[in-house]
């Protein structure tokens, strides 16, 4: 028994922390239509900000979320305005090869910088955690959860309280009606790849506390926002936490159940499922599936 | 013809090709076979995501399920290679048949993914099944009798003949019913289905023969490099470059995949040679580079130059395809006594197709302008063009004097241009609050806002009764009020109204025009009101235009236009 | 709206400039190599980068540590003349299918006709292949899997044991203990190397009586072992066994940690030995077991350099500054291999020289050598040890051991 909680505890953190990673993505497809095949470099690069400034300073890792939040937006407002701009209107392909041409710079950028060696973060209190008998909450996953919902929620307040995030939504329903309505879509969609990759490098930090990580890891996350975003339903934010959730409880539990070599069969195979039964996610709105080509 | 100079070309190509090996040396012969095999898989991947539009992200699948027939059939019941390589696309049109029914129901972006999933997921459960696959160990497969020379030039001859005949089939397909049939999915699968073909068995075929021949590619490749692991064979880079070989070359083209495969491979050769620490970056900035400035290829391209017809493909979506014109660029009319708005020489029009023809408008301030004629007049376009959803490309949009046809729409709105669209385009997701405050984005003071929004209010009562409904509940009525209202957010002087009355009662209608008189009333607002109900337009309306063709072909006022035995003829159903 | 036509105009003329420009460039740079008269090259293709980034900087410097020494003393005696030795390596970014792409890029484009091998067994696999295909012999230092030999090639050799006997030392000395371990744990990643040792492993513990409790794979790359470790801790293994390379094993004992995992004896197939381990886990790295191939405490003494085993060790650290595990020595061995070879036939074309190695029977700083008909080194044997205070104590076999093996692991409560 004591071994479900377990599991189930491990699956919720882990769970909360992919969800964190795959807010951005969601965001950037559900506004813009956009796929960012480059979104799990871009996690990684709050990876490595973190670490360069936890190995430079020795402050807390925790502490560098707003440098690598500030520093991914400034480069994904920049990327997308003088870059993605061009192709945004173009065929599908095009959007998805272009993140992916961005992708392996950002790869080549970091083995040039950092080279290919796995870096880890170890704070002191890794390792370290609550015990309620036998099941054993790290402090780490703990903190990297907390920080993650929290994060995933500001954002969603973000949308949809304020009046730039209402224009954010409003030019992912309808973007001409809402250039009608006064909104500067290429403004609005420069900002919203920012925030993209914003929330990716701060799921990069929060990551960086966990995992190693090295220039190739990020596909595993660019996989994994995909799994989240088509379970929970593109462009809603209580799904991507949903999506998050129920991918690291599939992916524990099968593990446990199965084999852990079937962690990401799994996961996929979710994929496949959700697509063919219900492609508009669990808590996805209708019209997304639909309206989008 | 052209056409039989191109035929000729592809013969000479193929003869110099396959006399190589008696004179390169075997680094070229690989670097070829290396390129053929790319070529196969990107013209096989052509034939489902060029012709038919279906983006079969994850194609490579096949690739590996040949490559794995191969290895497992040779390495545990010793099976001669070329009955493997059957074997290998028996698997792969099973695997179509079996996930191709559910998956290719889905369309765009959503179909990409489920066949990325369908690669992972295949090469999750290849390494698992470590008895049958050796798993994450991969397999090695028995090497290939002969010396090194006889086998490279069998390796060559295996790929080279495999994208002769992907290249032959596909010219083949395209030529007889089911290449058009595979084309008008590609263009409107709606459309397609209503002129009687059936959708499912021509995608689901297409899917077949793609995946055949990227299993072929597979199986060759396995026997080729004597071992295999699922990482390797059902790696996302291989679909992603045949992606970018077919974009470049030209999607939905015949040859281009195959120029496409010989130039990415080259650069990436010579990358690897030269820049071992830089290849990466170079792919990706090649790639970056290419979609930038070859949107469309390079097949097209050389179409273009060599004067070939167009293919349909090519006749479409082209953005920004109009020259830019002198007349746009300085501004030589002037501004009337009271006149607001004025279009001249206007000429107008999206996707490839010119819909408005010299246009010349005056409205003055406070008028209201009713805009009539038939079906594809133009008159959308026309108040289109002139809230800035589509650009002119020739003559001058002036309001107030300033000429703003180069502006983009929400400079437009912030000067106080209003547009209602065809179709309401509400925020769909959103209550009817959230839509009225947005209209209101472009300004700035909160207090103004307010009071903007209780005259909404009371101008369209029942809005203030659903505040907090979800505009997908109202009636069709409650959402054209939405509509108008949003419009009204942000104060303009100029409101736009495009088909307000479809699908509506005709006690709405009415209700919805005395709206407008109210708040032209009110606030000196102008209006110009595109509407099919002609006899309810001409009796609000001061004066009138009648659209047709795209070309202006009566106007005058209103009560003279109700009595023109013409319109009363053409639009208002009775008369001489 | 952007205007994505007018960047196309100016991009067709640019792409076909370019490409009528650039292509016979393309062609004519790639050349075929000149032969130096009195220069031996040896070819490798090495992790440099990527996930076994670490454990190839450790090959590429025993390749390097050799050249550099017999470089000082003039090159390679050979028939009356001496022949310096040049190292040319590419990276294969520990990708398997790249490092046979640049196996024959140096056998066909490089013109190299004696090669070394990659690091892993998963990249020794398919470079070995290309190695046969073109009659060029290959003789490897860190492919340890059985598999690797059993496909019947004649250019392929070996300098290290193979991988049946990594968890034989570990489990042989669990067995002779006052207090025997009764049950074992095997975890691996699902790679050749890993999967080997601990099907290895598996078979070793049922002749020896021991259960096996759990034995599981994981897939490469994962990130997230908790909830496997959540089932190991139910089982309460005495003995827990994981094969990975070095950033999985850092992982492994972290989250095990994490998860309250307490097995009596722990032992890794790689990673303990590697410089940077103990940095990385500090107190965490107590007591864990590796099966090692060489110690610097071994009584071999090399008859080209004259060195022993702990004579190497300390001259190396002179050179490049940290304390050798096995691999610079296994590699070093490999080129002491050929080095031998070439003076018995000269420097011959491929296949005598082949002929040579299949007959070597040397001793040399890391062992002996001498290969059986398989290409597998049937000279020497493995051992074991337990890092003790942050430094590895030789505990296995008693005949080679520096120190009395912990057991069972002390928890701290």
């Amino acid at each position: 028994m004591a071994l479900f909680w377990q599991v189930l505890i491990n699956g919720i953190l882990s769970g909360g922390l992919y969800a964190c990673a795959a807010i951005g993505f969601s965001v950037i497809w559900g506004v813009m239509n956009l796929i960012n095949l480059a979104h799990g470099s871009m996690i990684i690069l709050g990876a490595y900000i973190t670490y360069t400034i936890t190995s430079a300073t020795g402050v807390d890792p925790f502490f560098t979320l707003p440098v690598s939040g500030c520093a991914l937006f400034i480069l994904g407002f920049l990327i997308q305005k003088y870059l993605i701009n061009h192709v945004i209107g173009g065929s599908i392909f095009m959007t998805l090869i272009l993140t992916f041409g961005l992708d392996l710079l950002l790869i080549n950028a970091y083995l040039l910088l950092f080279s290919a060696d796995l870096c880890a973060i170890t704070p002191w209190y890794a390792g370290l955690g609550w015990e309620w008998g036998t099941v054993k909450v790290p402090y780490t996953r703990v903190g990297a959860f907390v920080f993650a919902i929290g994060l995933t929620l500001l954002l969603s307040l973000f949308m949809n309280r304020t009046k730039l995030g209402n224009a954010i939504r409003a030019t992912g329903f309808d973007k001409d009606a809402a250039s009608l309505a006064g909104v500067d879509v290429f403004k609005v969609y420069a900002i919203t790849f920012g925030i993209g990759a914003g929330m990716a490098g701060m799921a990069g930090t929060l990551m960086s506390v966990i995992y190693s990580f090295s220039p190739v890891t990020g596909e595993i996350f660019t996989m994994k926002a995909f799994v989240i975003v088509v379970l929970g339903g593109l462009g809603s934010m209580p799904g991507a936490i949903v999506g998050g959730i129920i991918l690291g409880l599939a992916e524990n539990f099968t593990s446990v159940l199965l084999a852990p070599g079937y962690k990401d069969a799994v996961s996929f195979f979710l994929l496949v499922m959700i697509l063919v039964l219900r492609p508009r996610g669990i808590l996805g709105k209708r019209f997304y599936a639909e309206v989008r080509d | 013809m052209r056409e039989r100079y191109i035929f000729l070309l592809c013969v000479a190509t193929g003869i110099s090709l396959s006399c190589c090996p008696f004179f390169l040396s075997a680094y070229w012969l690989r670097i070829l076979t290396n390129i053929f095999m790319f070529a196969i898989v990107a013209e096989a991947l052509n034939i489902i995501a060029g012709y038919t539009g279906y983006p079969a992200f994850g194609n490579v699948v096949f690739f590996g399920l040949g490559a794995y027939s191969t290895g497992v059939l040779m390495v545990k019941y010793h099976v001669p290679f070329p009955i493997t390589l059957l074997a290998g696309i028996g698997v792969c049109l099973l695997f179509t048949l079996l996930f191709g029914l559910p998956v290719l129901r889905l369309k765009g972006h959503y179909f990409a993914i489920a066949t990325l999933g369908l690669n992972e997921a295949t090469k999750a459960i290849t390494d698992n099944l470590t008895g049958l696959t050796g798993g994450g160990m991969g397999l090695s497969i028995p090497l290939p009798v002969g010396n090194v020379a006889s086998t490279t030039r069998f390796f060559y001859f295996l790929f080279l003949g495999t994208m002769a005949l992907v290249v032959l089939v596909t010219y083949f397909l395209s030529r007889i019913r089911f290449g058009y049939a595979c084309r008008s999915i590609r263009a409107d699968e709606d459309v397609a289905k209503s002129m009687g073909i059936n959708t499912t068995r021509i995608k689901t075929l297409a899917w077949m023969i793609s995946a055949g021949f990227t299993g072929i590619a597979g199986s060759a490749y396995a026997y080729w490099m004597s071992y295999i692991e699922p990482a390797a064979v059902f790696d996302m880079t291989i679909s992603i470059k045949a992606f970018v070989m077919f974009l470049l070359g030209g999607s939905g083209t015949i040859l281009g995949p195959i120029a496409g495969a010989f130039f990415v491979e080259l650069a990436s050769i010579f990358a690897w040679s030269h820049l071992l620490n830089y290849h990466m970056g170079m792919l990706g900035l090649i790639v970056i580079l290419i979609l930038l400035f070859m949107p469309r290829g390079f097949v097209p391209f050389v179409r273009q130059k060599l004067s070939l017809p167009a293919r349909i493909k090519d006749v479409g979506k082209e953005r920004g395809a109009w020259p830019v014109r002198q007349d746009m660029k300085t501004p030589s009319y002037r501004l009337q006594q009271g006149e607001i708005l004025s279009l001249h020489r206007v000429a107008s029009g999206y996707n490839g197709l010119q819909v408005l023809w010299d246009i010349d408008l005056s409205l003055k301030k406070g008028e209201w302008l009713a805009i009539l004629g038939p079906n594809h007049a133009g008159k959308s376009t026309l108040l289109k063009t002139i809230a800035g959803l589509t650009q002119p490309f020739f003559g001058q949009v002036l309001y107030q004097g300033t000429p703003i046809h180069a502006w983009p729409v929400h400079r437009r709105v912030t000067a106080g241009i209003s547009l209602v669209p065809e179709g309401r385009r509400l925020f769909a997701g959103m209550t009817v609050r959230e839509n009225l405050m947005m209209g209101a984005f472009s300004r700035d003071a909160p207090a103004e806002t307010r009071i903007r929004l209780q005259s909404v209010f009371s101008l369209f009562p029942v809005l203030k009764e659903r505040e907090d409904q979800i505009v997908g509940t109202l009636s069709g009525g409650e959402r054209q009020m939405c509509a108008i209202g949003r419009a009204l957010m942000s104060q303009p002087s100029l409101l736009l109204v495009d088909e307000m009355s479809l699908g509506l009662a005709p006690v709405v209608i009415d209700a919805l025009l005395e709206a407008l008189v109210t708040i032209r009333k009110e606030e000196g607002m102008t209006l110009m009101v595109v509407e099919q109900a002609v006899h309810a337009a001409l009796a609000y309306a001061d004066r009138g235009y009648i659209l047709r063709k795209g070309r202006i072909v009566r106007s005058g006022n209103s009560n003279d236009l109700l009595q023109d035995p013409g319109i009363q003829k053409d639009y208002l159903g009775y008369g001489a | 709206m952007r205007d994505v036509g007018r960047l196309s105009q100016i991009g067709y003329r640019i792409y076909v400039w370019v490409f009528i420009c650039c292509a016979p460039l393309i062609l004519l740079s790639i050349s075929t190599p000149l032969k130096a008269e009195d220069v031996i090259r040896f070819g490798a293709s090495l992790s440099l980068t990527g996930r076994m980034a670490t454990e190839g900087r450790l090959v590429k410097d025993g390749y390097d540590f050799y050249a550099k020494h017999i470089n000082e003393r003039g090159g390679i005696p050979i028939k009356g003349k001496k022949y310096k030795v040049q190292m040319v390596y590419y990276d294969d970014e520990s990708d398997p299918k790249t490092a046979a792409r640049l196996v024959e890029k140096l056998i066909v484009e490089d013109g190299i006709h004696y090669l070394l091998g990659p690091y892993s067994s998963s990249a020794t696999f398919p470079a070995s292949s290309v190695a046969e295909k073109y009659r060029v012999p290959m003789v490897e230092a860190h492919g340890a899997a059985t598999t690797i030999f059993e496909r019947g090639y004649k250019y392929v050799f070996a300098t290290l044991n193979t991988v049946d006997q990594y968890t034989g030392g570990i489990l042989n000395m669990a067995a002779g203990l006052k207090n025997p371990p009764r049950t074992i744990a095997l975890i691996n990643e699902n790679a050749l190397f890993p999967q080997l040792a601990m099907d290895g492993g598996e078979n070793q513990a049922k002749q020896l009586g021991i259960k096996i409790v759990y034995k599981e794979k994981y897939p490469s790359g994962t990130k997230d072992l908790s909830s496997m470790l959540a089932v190991v801790r139910e089982k309460r293994p005495d003995i827990l066994l994981a094969g990975g390379y070095t950033a999985d094993m850092i992982l492994l004992v972290k989250q095990a940690k994490e998860m309250g995992v307490k097995p009596k004896m722990f032992g890794l197939m790689l990673g303990p030995t590697l410089p940077g381990f103990v940095n990385s886990l500090g107190k965490d790295a107590e007591c864990l077991l590796e099966p090692i191939q060489w110690s610097a405490n071994m009584a071999w003494k090399d008859d080209v350099f004259g060195w022993t085993a702990s004579d190497f060790a300390r001259i190396f650290e002179e050179d490049f500054g940290y304390a050798p595990d096995y691999h610079p020595p296994q590699s070093a061995a490999a080129l002491l291999v050929y080095h031998h070879a070439l003076q018995k036939v000269g420097v011959a074309d491929p296949q005598t020289v082949r002929d040579a190695i299949a007959d070597t029977d040397i001793m040399t700083f890391y062992g002996p050598i001498k290969f059986n008909d398989k290409g597998m080194n049937i000279g020497k044997s493995m051992a074991v040890i337990q890092l003790q205070n942050g430094k590895p104590v030789v505990v296995y076999p008693e005949n080679a051991a520096q120190g009395e093996l912990v057991y069972p692991i002390p928890y701290p409560k």
